[in-house]
């Protein structure tokens, strides 16, 4: 933030220098002690559950005895021998590939649109981003409802135009799409980002290219797109860890099926643990979520130096 | 600097542009309101058949054609989901946990913030940098473990797994509160030392009455958080009577499957809090948004 800097910098040089020692030892002593519930925090909820959760990786582990150490077992298991994991790595990824663009075009082109000084935008963008606040059992149960075959509004919609509608959350090939379609009524919360990204780009630049005579789309493309392209890698990388634990949705409307159509990363690893208390093997799963985040965003902030346009570069 | 001949050309291409547009504008605007229009039609249709559905009857869902707007409307439906249910109970859990865990989460986050934005000593930039860490990790890795050690200390189905964590901080209160700290002048804690103050009161009695607006967000974004959380509970809580209002709404539907209205009414007593609380804050939640999301 370039406000801190602007802040912190005279309050480096007005600290005195003279009594340094006991005033900064005394600094120390209070830094730790108003940090010390984050201390405990990343020592008993973070490292050594980590740790644990690792070795537990290796185990079996089935809760009611102590995990006995079985070696990659759970890994093996995992890749060559379920093909209800396999499945929901799948079911997840066709998530990720479909959802993740078409909420990221659409909350793109809405904030857009209503960055070109649309008179009641405050009203619009409340309008919009309302319904990304929704969420939980009740969300599940809305969505559930508008998408029923029998009574639901959507299907009621497609009837009217003489078309047979999907069975929806009941039929396997159509199960995931109708979740994509809930999750597009949360783009007001991608569209909140992209908005604050256009309005952070200097009406100037696009003052300068008009006059060289550039035209509208030509000012997208060399202005716009550039320049919001740390929203955009913001916005798609945490589209993606999002999308790896749908849950709630799943578990309340579909529990995996139809034909485990809708069996995601989560719910069967919740699945795993908490119903088949396989706590050894779910364990293994969360590793296995855990790197695959780890290298995506590894490889994606590398990507991201090329394509990227970070203004403190220039 | 630019050449005469060239400002010519450019004032000569500006003109062009502006004779040429006037229509093309009008029309182009005529279709950006018309779209924003839509499609804000289509994020509030969800909310408003909702409520319809919610104050009528099973009638006016089977109605052909479509019924959208309740034959006789009435209160019946959120009488069934207060009275013949134990909602009353699920929100008062909620709020028992809400309420907990909410002030152990604004003191040690609001702590941790002012500890990370002014106060130094050794180790405190990585120390930070593990709390954003804790952000990008999938709860799961730690998920099993941490349950594990909750049902050695037998405490499942109790509240303590569900507010206990809360006064060992939360990563995004604490970027918030860290990145707030920022804004507020280090002359007002240099005068008040010069006052003698320590760094506890200069915590309680110049940062956090400065921080009033910083606050409120936390609070907003811990209490809609603890409103819906699911999963929690679901984990750990195995005691109908003490469900949360998530819980509670899941059983709810259990019991009343085939009573839409019933189940509307009461999806809309839980959606509503959280609906007027971001209505009225909505400025401190894009706020936040806004800052964490850009060039964090």
């Amino acid at each position: 933030m370039s406000q801190s800097n602007t802040v912190i910098m005279p309050g480096e040089t007005t600290r005195t220098r003279p009594q340094r020692t006991s005033y900064a030892r005394q600094e120390a002593l209070a830094g730790i002690v108003f940090a010390a519930p984050w201390l405990l925090n990343l020592l008993f909820l973070t490292l050594i559950p980590l740790g644990a959760s690792l070795y537990f990786s290796f185990s079996e582990y089935q809760i009611v005895r102590a995990p006995v150490f079985w070696g990659t077992r759970n890994y093996v298991t995992l890749f060559t021998n379920d093909r209800l994991f396999i499945k929901s790595l799948w079911n997840t990824v066709y998530m990720v590939l479909l959802g993740v663009p078409l909420r990221m075009v659409l909350g793109m082109g809405i904030a857009l649109l209503m960055n070109t000084k649309v008179r009641g935008r405050a009203l619009f963008r409340t309008m919009y981003y309302l319904p990304s606040q929704v969420s939980g059992v009740a969300f599940a149960m809305l969505w559930g409802f508008l998408l029923n075959p029998q009574y639901g509004v959507v299907s009621n919609v497609i009837w009217s135009f003489g078309v047979r509608p999907p069975l929806w959350l009941a039929d396997p090939l159509w199960v995931k799409p109708s979740f994509v379609i809930m999750s597009l009524w949360g783009v007001g919360g991608t569209m909140i980002i992209w908005l604050a990204g256009l309005q952070s780009i200097p009406e100037v630049f696009y003052e300068a290219a008009e006059i060289d005579g550039a035209g509208r789309l030509r000012r997208f493309a060399s202005i716009t797109l550039p320049l919001l392209s740390p929203t955009t890698f913001f916005v798609l990388v945490t589209g993606i860890i999002g999308t790896f634990q749908i849950f709630t949705q799943a578990y309340v409307l579909t529990a995996g099926g139809p034909a485990d159509a809708s069996l995601f990363y989560a719910l069967y690893l919740y699945q795993q643990a908490f119903q088949f208390f396989k706590m050894g093997y779910a364990s293994a799963m969360a590793w296995v979520l855990f790197i695959m985040i780890m290298a995506l965003t590894l490889l994606q902030l590398r990507l991201a130096r090329s394509w990227v346009y970070y203004e403190a570069e220039r | 600097m630019m050449t005469t001949q060239q400002a010519v050309m450019t004032a000569q291409r500006a003109s062009r542009r502006a004779k040429s547009t006037p229509v093309l504008r009008l029309i182009g605007r005529g279709f950006t309101y018309l779209f924003l229009s839509f499609g804000a039609l289509l994020m509030l249709f969800p909310f408003a058949w909702m409520i319809s559905l919610s104050l009528g009857s099973m009638n006016d869902l089977w109605a052909i054609p479509p019924r959208y707007i309740p034959e006789s409307p009435s209160l019946g439906n959120y009488y069934t989901a207060l009275f013949e249910f134990p909602f009353m109970r699920y929100i008062r859990n909620t709020l028992v946990i809400t309420g907990a865990s909410m002030v152990g989460q604004l003191l040690s986050s609001t702590a941790g913030a002012y500890s990370f934005a002014r106060l130094r000593w050794k180790g405190r930039d990585l120390v930070f940098i593990l709390v954003l860490g804790t952000m990008m990790m999938p709860p799961q890795v730690t998920l099993i473990p941490t349950y594990v050690i909750w049902r050695i200390l037998g405490a499942l189905d109790t509240y303590a797994p569900l507010i206990i964590p809360g006064y060992l901080g939360s990563a995004f209160l604490t970027f918030l509160a860290r990145q707030y700290f920022f804004s507020i002048p280090l002359e007002l804690e240099d005068a008040a030392r010069v006052d003698g103050c320590g760094f506890f009161s200069t915590y309680f009695r110049i940062m956090l009455p400065l921080a009033v607006p910083l606050m409120i967000t936390l609070g907003l974004f811990s209490f809609v958080g603890h409103w819906n959380d699911f999963f929690g509970p679901l984990i750990y809580l195995t005691t109908p009577d003490k469900y949360n209002i998530q819980l509670g709404l899941m059983s709810f539907r259990g019991q009343y499957v085939t009573d839409v209205p019933a189940l509307m009414a009461a999806s809309v007593m839980v959606l509503m809090p959280t609906l007027v609380i971001f209505l009225f804050g909505q400025q401190y939640f894009i706020r936040s948004v806004v800052l964490s999301g850009l060039k964090g």
